[in-house]
C-alpha cells in the first residue's frame, strides 16, 4: 500500500514538471506547432493520465480534501475535462458515442444581404459542414478613427430556423453571437469593396465546464492564500487586543 | 535607446531620480527622508501615467513603454500594503525596483502611441494587463526577499518570500483566467497555444510547484525555496519580454511590442 502511495506521489510530481518543460519548449516552436503537439495522440494520453492522477490524489491524500485546496484541484480537473470535450478529438468521440454531430470550428463567408448555412475550412476552400439554421448578414460595415485607422469591423447577423426568424445581433471583435451550440466571431472582412464578412464559428462544447473550473480555481487559490491568512491575521489581532 | 525630451520624459526621469535618491538615502540610514523621497517619486510616476492616459485616451497598457510606467507606480502602494499588513519592511529595495522598472520606460522603449486595435477594445483589457503587472511586481519583491534570504540566511526573510508569493500567486491566477476568458471573447479560443500563453502557464506552474514544495517541507530546505522563487521570477522576465526577444514567434500577443 505504501509503495502504491509513493508511486502515485512521484508520478503526480512528474506530470506538472513535464508540462512546465513542454510549455517552455513549445514557446520556442510557435503557436501552430504547439497546437498540434498538445493535441497529438501522445499528449491526449498525457492529459487523461494527468486528470486521473489528480483525481486519485484527491481520493488518497486527506490533506488535499480541505475546502479551498479541494476547490482549486477540482477546478483544474474541470478545466482539463472541459478542454478535452471541446477539442477536435472530443468532438469525434461525441459523434461516435452519442451521435452528436458538431464541428469544433470553421469559417463562414457571407455576402452582404445574403443567407448562408455552409461552413468552410480555414482557407475557405472546402465545405466541411452545414448548419441546421441559417445566418443572414443584414448589414456589414467598418468603423474608423478620425485619422483613418480601423476602429472596428461590424456585422449585423440575423438567425433564422427554416425561414422563421429567431434573433438578431450586431457582432464585432470582442462581441460574438451565441446560438445553437456555436459562437460566431467577427474574423475577416472584404477590405476593398466592403461586400462580404467572414465569421469564425467555434463550438461551445465543454466551455461551461471550463468556466466552472476557473471559478473553482479562483475560489481555491484566493481562499487558501488570501482569505485564510487574512482571517488568521484578524483573529490574532483580536486576541492580542483582548 | 530612446531618450525622451518631452514633458512626459522629464516626469519619468524626475520620478527615477527621486526613487534612486530615496534608495541611496535609505541605505545611508536616513529612513524618514528616504520614505518621503520615495513618496515624491511615486507622485511624479503617477502624474506621468495619468498624463499618458489623458494624452492617448485609453488605459495606457498597450505596449511595453506603458506597462513599465504602470509598474513604476504600483510599487509604492505595494510597499505600503506590505509594511502595514504583511509586516514585511523592505521599503528600500522597493525603491530600487521602482527605479529599475522605470529605466526601460525612460530609455529603451519609444513613447509612440497607436490607436486601440479592435481586439483590445474590451473591458478586460485593463484588468487583465494591470493584474498581471501587479503580480509581476509582487513576484519581483518576492525574488528580492529570496535573494536576501540566500545572503543573510534569516528564516524571517524566507517567511516574507513565502508571504509575497502567496500574494502574487492569486494575482497570477487571476491574470491567467481573465486572459483566457478574454481570449474566448476576442479570438474564439480560451487557450490559443500562443508562445506568451505557454510562458505564462510555465510561470504559473513553477510557482504552483513552489507552493506545493513549501507546503510539504516548510523551511526544511529553505535554500531550495529561495532558489525556486528566483527561478520563477527569471521566467517572468522572459515571459514579459518574449515578444521582443523572439520576433519570429511573437504570436497573438505581438501588439504588446
Amino acid at each position: 500500500m505504501n509503495i502504491l502511495r509513493k508511486t502515485l506521489k512521484l508520478s503526480t510530481i512528474m506530470t506538472p514538471i513535464l508540462l512546465t518543460v513542454l510549455s517552455i519548449i513549445s514557446a520556442f516552436y510557435g503557436t501552430d506547432w504547439s497546437r498540434s503537439f498538445f493535441n497529438s495522440f501522445a499528449m491526449c494520453i498525457f492529459w487523461v493520465v494527468f486528470v486521473l492522477l489528480l483525481a486519485a490524489n484527491l481520493i488518497v491524500f486527506k490533506p488535499l480534501r480541505r475546502g479551498w485546496v479541494l476547490s482549486a484541484h477540482l477546478g483544474i480537473i474541470c478545466v482539463l475535462l472541459g478542454g478535452m470535450i471541446g477539442s477536435a478529438a472530443g468532438h469525434k468521440i461525441a459523434a461516435r458515442l452519442f451521435g452528436i454531430e458538431k464541428i469544433p470550428s470553421g469559417f463562414i463567408l457571407i455576402n452582404r444581404g445574403q443567407t448562408e448555412t455552409e461552413v468552410s475550412s480555414t482557407n475557405l476552400e472546402k465545405t466541411i459542414s452545414r448548419l441546421n439554421f441559417e445566418v443572414t448578414a443584414e448589414d456589414i460595415w467598418i468603423e474608423q478613427y478620425y485619422d483613418g485607422q480601423i476602429k472596428d469591423f461590424k456585422s449585423t447577423l440575423a438567425i433564422t430556423k427554416q425561414g422563421r426568424p429567431v434573433f438578431k445581433k450586431t457582432i464585432e471583435v470582442n462581441r460574438p453571437l451565441h446560438y445553437g451550440g456555436y459562437h460566431f466571431y467577427q474574423s475577416g472582412f472584404d477590405m476593398e469593396n466592403h461586400q462580404y464578412t467572414i465569421l469564425h464559428l467555434v463550438s461551445d462544447s465543454g466551455l461551461s465546464l471550463v468556466y466552472f473550473g476557473y471559478w473553482l480555481i479562483i475560489a481555491g487559490v484566493f481562499g487558501e492564500y488570501w482569505i485564510r491568512p487574512m482571517t488568521k491575521y484578524f483573529k490574532k489581532r483580536r486576541r492580542d487586543g483582548s | 535607446m530612446a531618450v525622451k525630451y518631452s514633458t512626459q520624459g522629464l516626469l519619468i526621469y524626475t520620478a527615477m531620480f527621486f526613487y534612486l535618491g530615496a534608495f541611496v538615502v535609505s541605505l545611508a540610514r536616513y529612513r524618514k527622508l528616504g520614505s518621503w523621497l520615495y513618496f515624491v517619486g511615486f507622485c511624479f510616476a503617477a502624474t506621468t501615467f495619468l498624463w499618458r492616459w489623458i494624452m492617448v485616451g485609453y488605459i495606457p497598457l498597450q505596449n511595453l513603454f506603458e506597462i513599465f510606467l504602470l509598474m513604476g507606480i504600483l510599487v509604492w502602494p505595494l510597499t505600503l500594503f506590505c509594511s502595514c499588513f504583511l509586516k514585511i519592511d523592505a521599503g528600500r529595495f522597493d525603491m530600487l525596483i521602482g527605479f529599475v522598472v522605470l529605466l526601460p520606460a525612460g530609455f529603451v522603449f519609444t513613447a509612440e502611441s497607436k490607436a486601440l486595435p479592435p481586439a483590445l477594445q474590451s473591458w478586460l483589457f485593463g484588468p487583465h494587463v494591470a493584474v498581471y503587472m501587479l503580480a509581476y511586481i509582487v513576484m519581483a519583491k518576492a525574488a528580492i526577499e529570496a535573494a536576501r534570504h540566500l545572503y543573510r540566511r534569516s528564516s524571517s526573510l524566507e517567511m516574507s518570500t513565502y508571504k509575497m508569493v502567496r500574494l502574487g500567486f492569486g494575482l497570477l491566477t487571476a491574470g491567467l483566467v481573465l486572459g483566457s476568458y478574454w481570449a474566448k471573447q476576442a479570438w474564439g479560443d480560451w487557450w490559443g497555444w500562443d508562445p506568451k500563453e505557454m510562458w505564462s502557464l510555465a510561470v504559473w506552474l513553477i510557482f504552483a510547484g513552489y507552493l506545493h514544495f513549501r507546503a510539504v517541507f516548510a523551511q526544511k530546505y529553505a535554500k531550495v525555496n529561495s532558489f525556486w522563487v528566483i527561478a520563477g521570477f527569471s521566467c517572468i522576465i522572459i515571459c514579459l519580454m518574449w515578444v521582443n526577444l523572439s520576433k519570429i514567434f511573437a504570436g497573438l500577443h505581438s501588439y504588446a511590442y
